[in-house]
């Protein structure tokens, strides 16, 4: 995967006949592509790599007895609404553009009939949704108070790193609630753990993909889990890095607000203020045997079920 | 021509008639399809579809049944067009081989005025029901199955010259779909039907008429590389099976 691409996923039974003729044109726009077959399939990659996909193309219609893409486009909406979904018809049919009407009041960015789907436009399309969400995210950010910023103690430096020249980190510390009595007990713990970062990273959103890093570091031995969670947050100057902490923080906080996102919740947490760990914990932290870092590049599935991490 | 298959009993009459050896293009039908719930007439649709497909084929066409009660069936009107000859059971030889003699001396003529009609009316009740199989959401639905995969890589073939040795790979996957797609029974039995009307007033017939002639050019392996024509073939392709979904059932 080519870094600063952006991910799209095609929700369509019949992707598998034309999505890898789509796949020069969006080599070039800088897009890559997956698919799901139904819209279970769709939804069940969303929860694993919602984090990491840019826009959702979705069909219309599925075969009888399925869930069909009025109905997912809900679903999408409900759980991850930022991300612009695009509907895919091939008909043209009065009671099928009702349909797509309704779509759209429901959430849709647009949608693309396939007899005339023109891949440039497809994607010059989905191009301009990532910009339209990118400025509702900044629309938000300007009109959130003032007092909503600076939620957690947070350290800000100047920084050379790609585009950006600023960043900024914040953090918390975090022991697990209970003390396992056993072995399975200890398993369980681990697994309610790993679910709680997903939950968070679910949780975290932003239109700029490179804009933010999160390090998950965390030992779990003697029947104990520690975990150091550092948020990094770049900008390419300080309005626009102001605005990430803001976006950012204002999802971590709703996330903790929300019972910290997992009624499994293992952790006690505390919000780290002290600047030096926070310096350190990003560059390195010995004694934490683990990294778990955001964004783990994906790989195109081919025609297997599988999705796979490369 | 391969004859329908018949009852053993009627088999063994005509092999007694001699008719098979006197006259071999002669095509018999038993008027009871086996198998078919609806014993009265059952096989009259087997002898529509034969007769657009084969005209100039003399057909006989056997019944326990007499004429009468077969003719409320008769939505077409097959049975009173010429070139097929109703013979009532039990019949003698004589009676097989004279109508045999009969047919073969004044075979249907496809420039007929009444096989006109039949052919129309017959042609365009069976394509409206088997047409429904290539709109969206069915089973063979024209741009989901193969039209949307084939254009795209026939886009990428024009788009990308410099990237042929990947996009001649895609284009040739999705040419051998659409193949497969053209071959299918279903579709095939579509061009044969919609192959036999030409130069009909009717607009629906005229529409099939033109899918199924896109179909035969996309389907020619001469055409494969015209990339440019292909892709307009599609498009009208698409048109036709658009406009087909639209119109109304009179």
């Amino acid at each position: 995967m080519e870094q600063n691409s952006r991910n799209i996923l095609f929700i369509d039974d019949h992707s598998e006949q034309y999505l890898a003729n789509l796949e020069i044109a969006a080599k070039s726009a800088r897009f890559n592509l997956f698919s799901a077959d139904n819209v279970l399939e769709g939804l069940e990659f969303l929860d694993d790599y919602a984090t990491v996909i840019d826009a959702v193309i979705l069909d219309l219609g599925f075969p009888k007895g399925e869930m069909q893409g009025t109905e997912a486009l809900q679903k999408i909406k409900k759980k991850y609404a930022h991300l612009p979904v695009i509907m895919l018809t091939d008909s043209d049919t009065a009671a099928d553009l009702e349909r797509v009407v309704d779509c759209m009041k429901k959430g849709a960015y647009n949608y693309v009939g396939k007899k005339t789907l023109n891949p440039v436009y497809l994607f010059q399309l989905v191009d301009n949704a990532l910009q339209q969400s990118q400025l509702v995210s900044y629309t938000k950010a300007a009109n959130r108070p003032a007092n909503a910023t600076g939620t957690f103690f947070t350290v800000k430096q100047d920084y050379d790193y790609s585009r950006f020249r600023k960043r900024a980190l914040f953090g918390f510390d975090l022991s697990s609630v209970s003390k396992p009595t056993d072995e399975k007990d200890e398993l369980q713990l681990k697994s309610n753990a790993l679910a709680w970062h997903e939950n968070l990273l679910k949780s975290v959103s932003t239109p700029f993909r490179d804009s933010l890093q999160i390090n998950l570091k965390y030992i779990a031995e003697k029947g104990t889990l520690k975990c150091r969670i550092i948020f990094s947050v770049y900008g390419e100057d300080d309005e626009k890095m102001q605005q990430r902490i803001a976006d950012t923080q204002h999802d971590v906080k709703a996330f903790f607000n929300g019972g910290n996102g997992d009624k499994t919740n293992p952790y006690l947490f505390e919000c780290i203020s002290d600047e030096t760990t926070l310096k350190d914990s990003v560059e390195f932290a010995s004694g934490y045997k683990y990294n778990l870092f955001f964004r783990s590049p994906l790989k195109v599935r081919n025609r297997g079920r599988r999705f796979h991490r490369i | 021509m391969n004859q329908p298959t018949l009852h053993t009993g009627l088999a063994h009459l005509l092999e007694a008639s001699g008719v098979k050896s006197q006259y071999p293009d002669v095509v018999c039908f038993l008027a009871y399809h086996q198998g078919s719930q609806d014993v009265v007439g059952s096989n009259l649709k087997q002898l529509v579809k034969f007769r657009l497909l084969h005209p100039e084929t003399p057909v006989l066409f056997f019944s326990f049944l007499p004429l009468e009660t077969l003719l409320p069936k008769d939505d077409f009107g097959v049975l009173k067009l010429s070139g097929a000859e109703f013979i009532q059971l039990p019949c003698s030889n004589v009676t097989i081989l004279q109508a045999a003699a009969n047919q073969c001396a004044k075979p249907l003529s496809v420039r007929d005025a009444a096989w006109k009609a039949f052919s129309e009316r017959a042609c365009k009740s069976l394509l409206t029901e088997k047409i429904k199989i290539i709109n969206h959401k069915q089973e063979l639905a024209f741009v989901n199955k193969v039209g949307l995969g084939l254009r795209l890589s026939i886009e990428q073939v024009i788009n990308y010259p410099e990237q042929r040795s990947t996009t001649l790979v895609n284009f040739n996957k999705s040419y051998a779909s659409m193949l497969a797609y053209v071959q299918n029974p279903q579709i095939t039995e579509i061009i044969e039907l919609g192959n036999i009307v030409q130069d009909s007033n009717d607009s629906f017939l005229n529409i099939v008429s033109k899918l199924v002639q896109d179909f035969v050019w996309i389907a020619d392996t001469s055409n494969k590389e015209n990339f440019t024509d292909l892709r307009a073939t599609i498009y009208r392709i698409q048109d036709s099976v658009s406009i087909l979904e639209k119109l109304k059932p009179e």
